[in-house]
Order: C-alpha cells, then sequence, then structure tokens
C-alpha cells in the first residue's frame, strides 16, 4: 500500500514539475512546513500508542472482555477501544482471538468501531485542526456509531446484550 | 524556546531514556515500547510524507471551483458520494484524514460534507473492512457499513450545517 503512495506521488511530482517548475517547488516547501508543524503532535500520538499497548500485559484484553459479558462487557469494550489504538493489522486477528474465546460479536463490534471511530490518544492531534468543541462533538458521534451498530450487531447475531 | 518546543524535547528525552534504560536492564514492558515505537515510526514514515506531498500538490493545482462543483454547497447527494468514496481509499487514519478535511475544506467543500467524510474515514476504509470481512466474517462487515454509513452520513452532516452557522473554520496548523 506504501508503495502506491509513494509511486503515486513521485508520478504527481513529475507532472507538476513538467506543468510548472515554481509552482512544484512551492508545493513541496508547503508539505514540509505542514509536515514540520505537526510532527510534535505525530510524535506524542505514535509515543503514547507504544507505550500504552506495552503496559497492557499479553492475554489481558482477551482475559478482561472474555469475562465480562452482557452490558458490562459492551461498556468496558467500548472504554478499552476508545482509549487504545492500533492498526487494523492487530485489531483484527486479535478480535477473532477473542471471538474465538467466546466473546460476543456485539463487544467486537463495540471494541472495533471505537478504537476506529473515538481516539483519546489522538485528541490533541484532532483538536490542533479542528478545535475542542468539534472534536468532542465528533468522538461523541463516533460512540453513537459504535452504540448503533453493537445494537444492529446484537440483533442479528441473536445475541443479548442487557 | 516556546512552551510547546520545551515539552515535547522533555517528552522525546523522557520516552527515550525510558526505553534505552529498559534495553539495558531488560525491563519487559519498556522494551516491547521501544519495539511499539519503532513499528508505529515505520508505518508513520512510509504514509505520511507522500500523503502531504500529494495534498500539497491538491492545494496548488486543484481550482477552488472545481471542489466547490463537486463537494461544496449545492453539490447535493454526489457530493456525499464522493466523500464515501475518498473515505474508502484513505489510508494512514488520524495522520492524514485531517489534514485533507482542512485542505478540501479550504478549497471549498462545505462543511456538512467534510464532516460527514471524516465520518466514513473511520467506517469504510477498504485496507480496515479487508481486515475485517477476513476475520470476523463478511455479513459482520456488511451489517456495520449498512447500520454506520447513513448514519456517519447523516450526523457529519447534521455537525457541519450546525458549524456553518457559526463560522467555523477547520485550520491547517501550518497555515
Amino acid at each position: 500500500m506504501a508503495y502506491i503512495l509513494w509511486g503515486a506521488m513521485l508520478a504527481a511530482l513529475a507532472a507538476s514539475f513538467a506543468a510548472d517548475k515554481q509552482k512544484t517547488v512551492k508545493a513541496l516547501k508547503m508539505a514540509g512546513k505542514r509536515l514540520l508543524k505537526i510532527t510534535p503532535l505525530f510524535f506524542y500520538v505514535i509515543g503514547l500508542t507504544a507505550v500504552v499497548l506495552a503496559l497492557i500485559p499479553p492475554g489481558w484484553v482477551e482475559r478482561v472482555l472474555g469475562r465480562e459479558s452482557g452490558f458490562s462487557g459492551i461498556l468496558l469494550s467500548m472504554g478499552l477501544g476508545s482509549v487504545t489504538m492500533m492498526p487494523g493489522f492487530v485489531a483484527f486477528p486479535l478480535a477473532a482471538a477473542l471471538k474465538a474465546q467466546g466473546v460476543s460479536y456485539a463487544a467486537l463490534a463495540a471494541f472495533t468501531m471505537t478504537l476506529m471511530n473515538v481516539g483519546v490518544v489522538t485528541f490533541p492531534l484532532e483538536k490542533s485542526y479542528l478545535g475542542v468543541r468539534a472534536t468532542l462533538i465528533r468522538n461523541g458521534i463516533g460512540l453513537i456509531l459504535a452504540s448503533a451498530v453493537t445494537a444492529v450487531i446484537a440483533l442479528v447475531f441473536g445475541e443479548v446484550i442487557l | 524556546m516556546k512552551r510547546s518546543a520545551v515539552f515535547f524535547i522533555v517528552f522525546i528525552t523522557l520516552l527515550g531514556a525510558l526505553i534505552g534504560a529498559s534495553f539495558l536492564w531488560d525491563i519487559g514492558w519498556g522494551r516491547q515500547a521501544g519495539i511499539n515505537l519503532w513499528a508505529n515510526l515505520r508505518e508513520m514514515l512510509a504514509i505520511v510524507p507522500p500523503s502531504f506531498v500529494l495534498i500539497a500538490l491538491f492545494d496548488t493545482w486543484v481550482k477552488r471551483e472545481q471542489v466547490e462543483g463537486q463537494l461544496g454547497t449545492s453539490s447535493g447527494i454526489r457530493g456525499y458520494l464522493w466523500a464515501v468514496l475518498l473515505a474508502g481509499v484513505s489510508v494512514g487514519g488520524a495522520y492524514v484524514m485531517f489534514p485533507l478535511a482542512a485542505s478540501l475544506h479550504r478549497k471549498g467543500a462545505s462543511l456538512r460534507i467534510v464532516f460527514a467524510y471524516l465520518g466514513f474515514a473511520g467506517v469504510c476504509r477498504i485496507p480496515m473492512m479487508l481486515f475485517e470481512a477476513s476475520y470476523l466474517g463478511p455479513l459482520f462487515t456488511i451489517l456495520r457499513l449498512v447500520t454506520a454509513i447513513p448514519l456517519a452520513g447523516l450526523l457529519g452532516a447534521a455537525l457541519g450545517a450546525w458549524l456553518e452557522k457559526r463560522r467555523y473554520e477547520i485550520r491547517q496548523p501550518a497555515a
């Protein structure tokens, strides 16, 4: 995937350079300045994510989510999904492992949806673009989306969550 | 020196010291933090620089009228379809979707569509859905999409409409 992205960038840069050299240089400077400005926040996010994920002992998520079922399990899944941040290639194998241990589809929906749509660790980054108020509301919407998906999944898969 | 710069240097130093000490004295979770950090850093370096260059090229070359026509206030349902497509091919999560949202808005995309896009970006990124469907089954993915896409569009548009009335702007931190 990264290769496609770098390839697209090189192709676009080449086309841009052929069309207008000065404009291209300006665009590169713009990209560099923006990147430099936001890099500290990126470092907070990846630094905090690295530490938070490392502090979770191996098997802990499985133990906690496997033990709690029903409504408290859903709430716990949402909490965990909101505060942690992990890439998809870590999250979904983990979800499959949780499933094998008897965690409900509804709890997995709550976990993966909050993982992707609610971000406590990314709050400072999001805030610098959207401002505090819009960031809070947007994350609130993420919680609503996660709740709705959890309810639908529970209904269709015939799981009792209340 | 600015306070934020001091804070950043302290943060990096502490993190570095923690990880360094963990490798010296073999502290398990500290070593793991180092390994995670390296993985995160590599992912960021693979995705973020080309994305930022592409966004800057977009800012330089694409005319405001073009974005306004497709994603502006009068674009209707087509604008939301564009937003779903754009979210589908978005990579890099938070590192890319907020800078892109800021650029789209500056080029004339309506706040309704920008916030719908931000909602979609958490719901229907293609690489994410492929992982999900293969690990949790296609029915899980389909149900999730059918529920979350309309809701994300609706609530995102509502938030955007509410913000439009408040002379709200999405900032690009460097500009």
